[in-house]
């Protein structure tokens, strides 16, 4: 057995986050991977798309694949590069050139629908891709096509079943409030999702915009004789309002935390809904949340270094707040580390007495055959 | 907390006083740590290089509160002489480091803070390949690792306690001892105890500066027992004294076993369990008392006892110590670890071992499995091989000897030997046996070696010498109980033995199977019998003779033989000698050669034994041949059993037909009904045997002519194939008769067929073969035999 352990990947202010458990299952919280996407203009500082086929299982055909795939929410920088680096469609029909690609079989989806505005224009083109791949699946749920059980065709919706568009889809549907350990049709003793949002009136409600709806959940690890040895906080784009409520709707333990990935990459919206500028008073519920975190706790803010007077996100004024809580040494920011010339995943596993940060060579190992990798994959040109 | 390092004091070296290997380390680490402060210390002439290493800890601190920090000081151990050969070595340089918590750490001298074990197999080899700085990341892996309680990863299983600088080995069964503590505790509550043991010890008295000292565990030795057995122990060691002067004194310690001596089993209370690693192991009698009061044994008292009881027939005596751990070992299916120590006491009388506690010295034994059948099968993974039953080995030369010990060491030691010859000195060079056996019979001396093999296993090895003829044997001997065996393996040689083994009685139950080498050792040769003895090992023979057809090597080899034949007799054998007697010294033959193909007879017939049920005979063909670019090959034929006609003119003769001649005649006989066909049969006629083998069905001529009731078997074609065959087999098959069927179902011939047969009569008389008539019909095969 494995450790298990969890991985956020250095992908500029957008969020990567792999969770890898002891049974050899891989679950990767939204994407934001540069190199090939479709209208990728910003230069990859890590090759992530190399790593995930290192650390991916092979399916009974000797293809990758990815046993979950989480979308807290469609924007760009969380599902940027989707189509070139999964694969979408039929699962029969993935070939040799999908293959060469290196592209990735996602046996389960995992996705909230009501965020997804109702045209397409609104939404980018890896998130419409990714869009089409889920309808594809909802299809075959609501047709009641046995393949719609089938790895590849799996999907899991985060919803609320009096909404009439769930018609058909109620077998996979997974209502906010209530804990989930059901992953790629198999049930995990020692790992679950505490699903805290969206909320209904945010996914019902016209208005509502899409990072206010995030899927926000926290993830539990068990151990051997250590029940939650490892907790941690996933909240996408979600703002201070969604928190508020979280908070004031959930029990103390739905809310602890070993590891906090700061909403929306380390920006302001999670500590206020007014900007620093007009208010720079964190909300005390926000506090309040960050007050939950455990002995020792890390958190990690997924975006580019931050830089007091900078660009925002990541906010200055945020960093500090979270470094208050958890101390200087435990924020971590994602293009920052181990330093911002050669960013690095930040890599954790999962022991009995909380999460142990490991920056050894195992990582390096993957990182050199992933780049070796990256070398032979593209056409190289010479003069 | 500040804490004392161990390199705090030592004596720093000047960089250019350093070898130039070392001083390139000291370059890397610069390089690598630049933040770091890096020198090189002296101690005991190996460089230290301390260096600090960041740790990343649990969360919530470290696993069961071991005390790991996030900066951790160590240092690097260079061997000045032998780096970068030999890996530094990676100590904490905390002398508080919590050794005896973690496991995984080296053994190392007591003074030293932990070695961290850093590489399961060897780190030398393991830092050819790597950098310092991995090394050093390694380092701080263990130390995450430990911090994390991730060191053991199979974490059900307790490490046991690592054994670097062992002085020997005590043999004894594992779950013997184990036996004896539970027990203990099962009749006795629970309570502590001891145990007194007898050893055989070939050095009673070991020199301590040399290793390797070994004991064997004999039994133990009851209270009530205690007098009448060291009184019979004490008689034998005067024997072997006195003996020694006469004889060669190791044969005469292996003979019997060795001195005998005694020693002791110590166990704690069964609710004493301690899950504490030991750093260090001890040195002397104060430290190993102290030691065993940690884990709650007394030693004092049963050491004591035994002195007390004048057991210490020698100054050093063998104790082993049980602890009991909260998990099963690693490698143990229990949880009571054993640990063996050898005391060497000083001279002289001793009342009270606390007397000597200082001048006592004390030496770590590991602990070696004796080596049983069971183990040897587990050991060579021939736990799944097929239960042979007994084995009757015919002849134990060369090849044979070599067999015999194949079987023996991987656990198969249920067979006799049969061989009347003695061993000579030129035997060596190709015999398995070695120099002590010259002058004994092979078979005597070859199952006395097997027996030593397994001496801590004496009932398992069922092996015995016959002292006899295999000839006679298989012929006369009436009462040889060949019910008891499963299978003959004749490795003889021998061609009589062979003929002996084809015409012998044997029981239904009974397989056979011959090895031999061919042709100056290209060719070797494993012919096994279908049940019902169908094929036969002649039917085989005939079989082999044929694959001359198709196969190079063995062409060769028949024309070599052929030519040999023709060059020395001037005369045409019928016979082909196959098999080489090796014990004949004018045979150039290398032993690895020999050892080649008994090897891959061996390995052969393991796996055929294992998957066959033997409805078909078998024949494996080694063919080695140093010139080419895949020197040796092994390949396996499964004949069909021969079908046995007797001849219908009752001259006592019979006809074999082998390999799948018998179905090429019903094919054929099939598929020109309503017409008759026929052809030639080749094959070899014996006259010795009266027995005419078919190895091949030559189609019909194409210029044949058939109607129902007539068949003329043209020629075209024929003189050719014969010639073909005859050549390519070393004149050792051609024609041997004709073919033809009777559609209606006659069996008997036609007057024309006789009339055939009276003209070609007077031809093969001449060529020396008899007349054979082969008559197929629907319902049978009909020989008629014209001598």
């Amino acid at each position: 057995l494995k450790d298990h352990s969890i991985t956020y990947f250095p992908v500029g202010n957008g969020d990567t986050t792999l969770i890898s458990l002891s049974d050899g299952t891989n679950i990767l919280i939204d994407c934001n991977i540069t190199r090939n996407s479709k209208n990728g203009n910003e230069k990859e500082s890590y090759s992530v798309h190399e790593h995930l086929l290192e650390e991916m299982g092979k399916d009974g055909s000797s293809n990758p694949h990815l046993d979950a795939f989480i979308l807290t929410h469609p924007d760009e920088d969380h599902c940027r590069g989707f189509s070139a680096t999964f694969y979408s469609g039929d699962p029969s029909g993935y070939g040799q050139s999908h293959r060469k690609d290196g592209l990735i079989i996602i046996d389960e989806l995992w996705f909230t629908p009501r965020i997804f505005p109702s045209n397409d224009d609104e939404l980018s083109e890896s998130a419409r891709d990714f869009r089409k791949e889920a309808e594809r699946r909802m299809k075959l749920y609501r047709a009641g096509d046995p393949k719609s059980k089938e790895p590849g065709n799996r999907l899991r919706i985060i919803g609320y079943s009096d909404n009439p568009e769930m018609k058909g889809l109620e077998s996979i549907l997974t209502v906010p409030g209530n804990a989930i350990n059901l992953i790629n049709g198999s049930l995990k003793s020692d790992f679950s999702l505490f699903i805290h949002a969206p909320f209904k009136k945010n996914t019902g409600s016209e208005e509502s915009e899409r990072n206010n709806t995030s899927v926000v959940f926290q993830a539990r690890f068990n151990m051997p004789g250590a029940e939650n040895a490892g907790l941690a906080f996933f909240g996408g784009d979600a703002d201070c309002g969604i928190f508020r409520k979280i908070v004031e709707k959930s029990k103390e333990e739905d809310l602890q935390w070993d590891l906090f990935l700061a909403p929306h990459h380390c920006s302001w919206t999670f500590f206020n809904e007014q900007s620093y500028e007009d208010d720079s008073m964190p909300d005390k519920t926000s506090v309040e949340l960050l007050k939950m975190h455990r002995e020792g706790a890390y958190v990690i803010a997924s975006c580019k270094p931050v830089v007091k007077g900078g660009e925002s996100p990541p906010s200055y004024q945020a960093a500090k707040e979270y470094k208050k809580q958890v101390g200087e040494e435990k924020f971590l920011v994602t293009m920052d580390h181990p330093n911002e010339k050669e960013p690095l995943p930040i890599h954790f596993i999962i022991t009995r007495m909380g999460p142990q940060k490991k920056d050894n060579s195992a990582t390096n190992a993957i990182r050199s055959s992933g780049a070796v990798g990256a070398v032979v994959r593209t056409p190289q040109t010479y003069g | 907390m500040a804490d004392t390092l161990f390199t705090s004091g030592l004596k720093s070296l000047k960089d250019k006083n350093l070898p130039k290997d070392i001083r390139s380390a000291l370059k890397e680490l610069r390089q690598g740590f630049p933040s770091l402060r890096i020198e090189a210390y002296s101690w005991l002439g190996f460089v230290l290089v301390p260096l600090k290493v960041q740790v990343n800890l649990p969360t919530r601190g470290t696993a069961d509160n071991v005390d790991i920090r996030n900066t951790e000081p160590v240092f690097l151990l260079f061997d000045k002489e032998q780096y970068p050969l030999r890996a530094p070595l990676v100590f904490s340089n905390r002398l508080s480091f919590p050794k005896d918590r973690l496991p995984h750490l080296n053994p190392h001298p007591k003074d030293l803070p932990a070695n961290f074990c850093l590489y399961r197999g060897s780190l030398d080899a393991w830092f050819l390949e790597h950098s310092l700085i991995e090394l050093v990341d390694k380092a701080k892996s263990w130390l995450e690792d430990a911090a994390g309680g991730n060191l053991m990863r199979d974490s059900d299983r307790f490490e046991v306690t690592r054994i670097d600088d062992m002085y020997g080995f005590n043999t004894f069964e594992y779950s013997k001892f184990e036996s004896f503590v539970r027990e203990f505790w099962k009749n006795r509550g629970g309570c502590g105890g001891f145990k007194f043991l007898r050893y055989q010890v070939p050095d009673l008295d070991p020199r301590l500066e040399e290793k390797g000292y070994t004991i064997n565990f004999e039994c133990q030795v009851s209270e009530e027992n205690i007098g009448a057995d060291t009184e019979s122990v004490r008689k034998l060691n005067l024997l072997i004294d006195e003996y020694s002067v006469t004889l060669p004194r190791a044969r005469l310690l292996s003979s019997s076993g060795g001195y005998r001596s005694y020693g002791l089993l110590i166990w704690p209370d069964s609710d004493n369990v301690s899950g504490r690693y030991m750093g260090t192991l001890p040195d002397t009698l104060d430290e190993f008392i102290r030691l065993a009061d940690y884990f709650g044994l007394n030693i004092t008292e049963p050491l004591n006892a035994l002195f007390s009881k004048e057991l210490n027939l020698s100054h050093s005596v063998p104790v082993t110590i049980a602890i009991q751990r909260p998990r099963k070992l690693m490698n143990h299916d229990s949880e009571i670890e054993l640990l063996s120590f050898l005391l060497k006491f000083p001279e002289g009388k001793i009342a009270d071992i606390n007397l000597v506690k200082k001048e006592t010295i004390v030496k770590v034994l590991g602990h070696v499995n004796p080596l049983t059948v069971h183990r040897a099968r587990e050991i060579s993974g021939s736990h799944g091989d097929a239960d042979y039953g007994r084995v009757l080995f015919l002849g134990c030369g060369a090849v044979g000897s070599k067999m015999i010990l194949h079987f023996a060491r991987s656990g198969h030691v249920n067979c006799s030997i049969v061989d009347t010859d003695v061993i000579s000195s030129h035997n060596l060079v190709r015999h398995g046996l070695l120099r002590d056996s010259v002058g004994r019979n092979k078979a005597v001396a070859m199952s006395e070696t097997i027996k030593e093999i397994f001496s801590a296993d004496s009932d398992s090895a069922h092996v015995e010498p016959i002292k006899k003829d295999a000839i006679d044997l298989l012929l006369n001997d009436k009462t040889f109980p060949f019910k008891k065996y499963q299978w003959i393996i004749d490795a003889s040689a021998s061609p009589v033995v062979q003929r002996a083994l084809t015409v012998a009685k044997l029981p239904e139950s009974l397989h056979c199977c011959r090895c031999e080498i061919a042709y100056s050792g290209k060719l070797g040769f494993m012919s096994i019998e279908g049940s019902g003895r169908r094929p036969r090992l002649d039917d085989i023979q005939a079989f082999v003779f044929d694959k001359a057809i198709e196969s190079e090597e063995i062409l060769k080899w028949l024309q070599a033989n052929r030519d040999e034949r023709e060059s020395e007799l001037g005369s045409r054998l019928q016979e082909v000698n196959i098999g080489l007697s090796c014990s004949s010294e004018t045979m150039k033959l290398s032993d690895a050669i020999v050892s080649l193909h008994s090897a891959a007879f061996t390995a052969g017939f393991k796996k055929i034994a294992k998957e066959d049920d033997f409805d078909e005979g078998y024949v494996q063909i080694n063919c080695y041949d140093e010139l080419k670019e895949s020197p040796f090959r092994s390949s396996r034929f499964r004949i069909p059993g021969a079908a046995v006609l007797g001849d219908r003119n009752k001259t006592g003769w019979e006809v074999r037909l082998i390999g799948d001649t018998e179905k090429t005649l019903r094919g054929l006989f099939s598929s020109a009904k309503p017409n008759e066909t026929g052809g030639i049969l080749i094959g070899f006629a014996n006259w010795n045997r009266r027995t005419v083998y078919v190895t091949r069905i030559l189609m019909p001529p194409p210029d044949s002519c058939s109607s129902p009731y007539a068949f003329v078997r043209g020629i075209s074609d024929v003189p050719d194939e014969v010639e073909h065959i005859h050549e390519r087999t070393g004149a050792m098959l051609g024609y041997v008769g004709e073919w033809h069927t009777h559609p209606g179902g006659e069996p008997q011939p036609s007057p024309q067929d006789l009339s055939t047969v009276e003209k070609i009569k007077p031809n093969l008389d001449k060529a020396r073969l008899p007349a054979l008539l082969l008559i197929v019909t629907e319902r049978g095969f009909y020989p008629y035999i014209f001598p």
